[in-house]
């Protein structure tokens, strides 16, 4: 097993059937992940984040089918795994934390059954240990009145504790890798600066490795240690957090961080990205993806598919300007 | 500024909503939503209203253009008292007082054309003859940004931040003077919502528009914003212009919610004040002041005695103990 890069994507296709054939929602994803690696993904609606991590954890819906390539997770390939395997593994090694805490748990079953079911499942534990083992993971997460809330409902809690509750119980097999899909996204400053504290203390403590989807640039920046940044199914952009924010090379990165409405743009106009991300249908052809909103564009940018370059050790961008950057 | 007369003045505003009864002959109890909330916003200015999910701030905009009527206070707009009343309602407040909504999905009607969305506050208004509103209707998308084939077409042939001018648009057909703006980006991506910003700005100027402008974003009310005030939990505690409030923010829920904005600076080394717990149930909101159960600076008199709302320096209010 290396250890350097524990989890692996490589060149990685995902389509979706449609009626009239099939379409392209990621081309060529390629990323590692070390391990205790805080590592963000960020872009817009629609670039494909979500759907990466799904295909890691063997979530795809029917419809979607990966095309091409490989996923490495500590020596296995998980892409061709079946059920059975998958699910050995997908809640135990590897386990995610979605969007919407008011969705993902279920409404009918109150807090303790949800998380010691996933403790029992998974560790093969009596259910007294299960119990124990709950209220212990609820109050590392934050949640004091853990034996209480055992007995409540999800609806008798907040936002911000729901998260929590969803928190602790992806971290109750001690996963090595936590994917968390725009946890924070419908959560208040005050409550997000919490669980963004919790998720650095968890991932200190247990050495816990996080994939951190987010269309928020500067919840990335407080949190990772390195950056992917995607558009259009392709991530476009990878460096060190603070690198891609000192030198952004991609003008799509650039144009995301100019728009972003900072004190000392105050009375200017702001900078937006002109168009919109292209629909799964209008990505043909072997142009940039980027190139008809990109301000920068030159003609071999409606041409040819830009490559990937390196600029310095781990900071990489698909764009034609990053040639003269290359070292 | 000192000259410029206030458009609106807000006294003492409160919307109570009637909670459910768990027990029979329980005594009846109200979610104090927005409980006497007072404040004045000048022409041609921004004010921001900031607070968490829960706070009231929705409510607040609703309750001042009369979308919901208010439990009691008083709405002073252009030295008309607009609080009471139908006919007022009608000649007066839903012709000059308009809403952006936050979801561009959801409020947008899927089976009418663009051009029919738009007509429809012209047509409720008896304004114009058709001519007159189809020429209204193409300044209005102009305005906006697009041209007028697009009365042809229907909402979902049109992005997030299309939709979400369209709604703008829809506001501005009656050429209000005050727009209660609710969340009009949250919903949008960062790259649409600098537009969408942009936008608002320039037509504040062009029709000499007033906003409130309701919001969960901070760095976007900052950018907006003359001025802000803070909810929590149904009550203002604290108001200021934008650089004043956010250089020296002095309650300490104000303070703790600057301090959670991400930054994208790097070497980010400031001083984060991280609050515990969630925001109380309105329903049951807790003794003296409504914060203090989360405050780190909380005093014994805080859970006792309510503060009062003061002002401590020129037009910065606020609502602490802290503060004498």
């Amino acid at each position: 097993m290396e250890k350097e890069k524990f989890l692996e994507l490589n060149d990685l296709y995902l389509e979706f059937k449609v009626d009239k054939g099939s379409l392209k929602a990621l081309e060529g994803i390629s990323f590692y992940m070390k391990k205790g690696e805080i590592l963000g993904l960020v872009g817009e609606s629609g670039c494909g984040k979500s759907i990466t991590a799904l295909s890691i954890v063997g979530l795809l819906p029917n419809t979607a089918k990966i095309s091409k390539g490989e996923i490495w997770f500590k020596g296995e390939t998980l892409q061709n795994m079946k059920e059975e395997n998958l699910r050995k593994i997908r809640g135990k090694e590897i386990s995610m934390i979605f969007q919407e805490p008011m969705t993902s748990l279920n409404p009918v079953l109150n807090i303790g059954e949800q998380v010691m079911e996933h403790a029992m499942l998974h560790l093969d534990i009596s259910r007294s240990e299960a119990r124990k083992l709950a209220i212990e993971m609820l109050k590392s997460v934050g949640l004091s009145r853990a034996e209480e809330l055992l007995k409540e409902y999800p609806h008798q809690l907040s936002g911000g504790m729901k998260q929590r509750v969803m928190i602790a119980l992806a971290l109750i097999c001690r996963p090595e890798l936590i994917i968390a899909d725009e946890p924070t996204t419908a959560l208040d400053v005050t409550i997000q600066a919490q669980i963004l504290d919790l998720l650095k203390k968890i991932n200190k403590e247990f050495e816990t490795s996080i994939l951190f989807i987010s269309h928020d640039l500067g919840v990335i920046n407080e949190l990772c240690d390195r950056v992917l940044v995607m558009y259009a199914g392709e991530i476009v952009e990878s460096a060190k957090v603070k690198d891609l924010f000192i030198n952004p090379i991609h003008p799509y990165t650039i144009g995301l961080m100019d728009s972003i409405p900072a004190p000392e743009k105050k009375g200017k106009e702001l900078y937006f990205i002109p168009g919109r991300i292209p629909g799964l249908e209008e990505r043909k052809g072997d142009s940039c993806r980027f190139s008809p909103r990109c301000p920068k564009a030159q003609d071999i940018c409606f041409k040819e598919h830009p490559k990937v370059y390196d600029v310095t050790g781990e900071h990489k961008a698909m764009c034609i300007l990053a040639e003269k950057e290359e070292s | 500024m000192e000259n410029i007369k206030n458009l609106l003045e807000v006294k003492n505003l409160k919307k109570y909503f009637p909670a459910k009864r768990k027990k029979i002959r329980e005594k009846k109890r109200y979610v104090k939503a927005v409980d006497g909330i007072s404040f004045t916003i000048k022409e041609g200015e921004t004010l921001g209203l900031v607070g968490e999910s829960g706070c009231g701030k929705s409510t607040a905009g609703q309750a001042l253009i009369r979308l919901i009527e208010p439990t009691s206070g008083e709405i002073i707009f252009n030295d008309k008292n607009i609080t009471y009343g139908k006919k007022i309602l009608k000649d007066l407040v839903r012709k000059e007082m308009q809403i952006i909504f936050q979801d561009p999905y959801s409020t947008l009607n899927p089976r009418k054309k663009i051009g029919w969305t738009l007509r429809e506050p012209l047509v409720i208004n008896k304004v114009g003859t058709l001519k007159e509103q189809n020429k209204k209707i193409d300044e209005m998308l102009d305005v906006v940004g697009f041209d007028s084939t697009y009365r042809k077409r229907y909402p979902h042939e049109l992005s997030g931040g299309q939709r979400q001018r369209i709604g703008i648009a829809r506001a501005l057909m009656l050429n209000p003077q005050f727009i209660v703006a609710d969340e009009p980006v949250s919903a949008l991506d960062v790259s649409v919502q600098s537009q969408v910003l942009n936008l608002m700005k320039d037509l504040q100027t062009k029709f000499d528009l007033t906003y409130l402008f309701i919001s969960h974003d901070l760095n976007v009310v900052e950018y907006l914003s003359d001025r802000v005030a803070v909810m929590y939990l149904g009550k203002i505690i604290e108001i200021s212009d934008v650089d004043e409030i956010y250089r020296k923010p002095l309650h300490p829920y104000t303070q703790s919610l600057l301090s959670s904005i991400p930054s994208t600076k790097v070497d980010n080394e400031k001083e984060r004040i991280i609050l515990e717990g969630d925001v109380p149930s309105p329903l049951n909101p807790p003794s003296g002041c409504s914060f203090h159960p989360r405050c780190p600076q909380a005093m014994d008199i805080c859970s006792k005695k309510e503060p009062i709302y003061r002002e401590i320096s020129k037009d910065h209010k606020v609502s602490c103990h802290l503060y004498k």
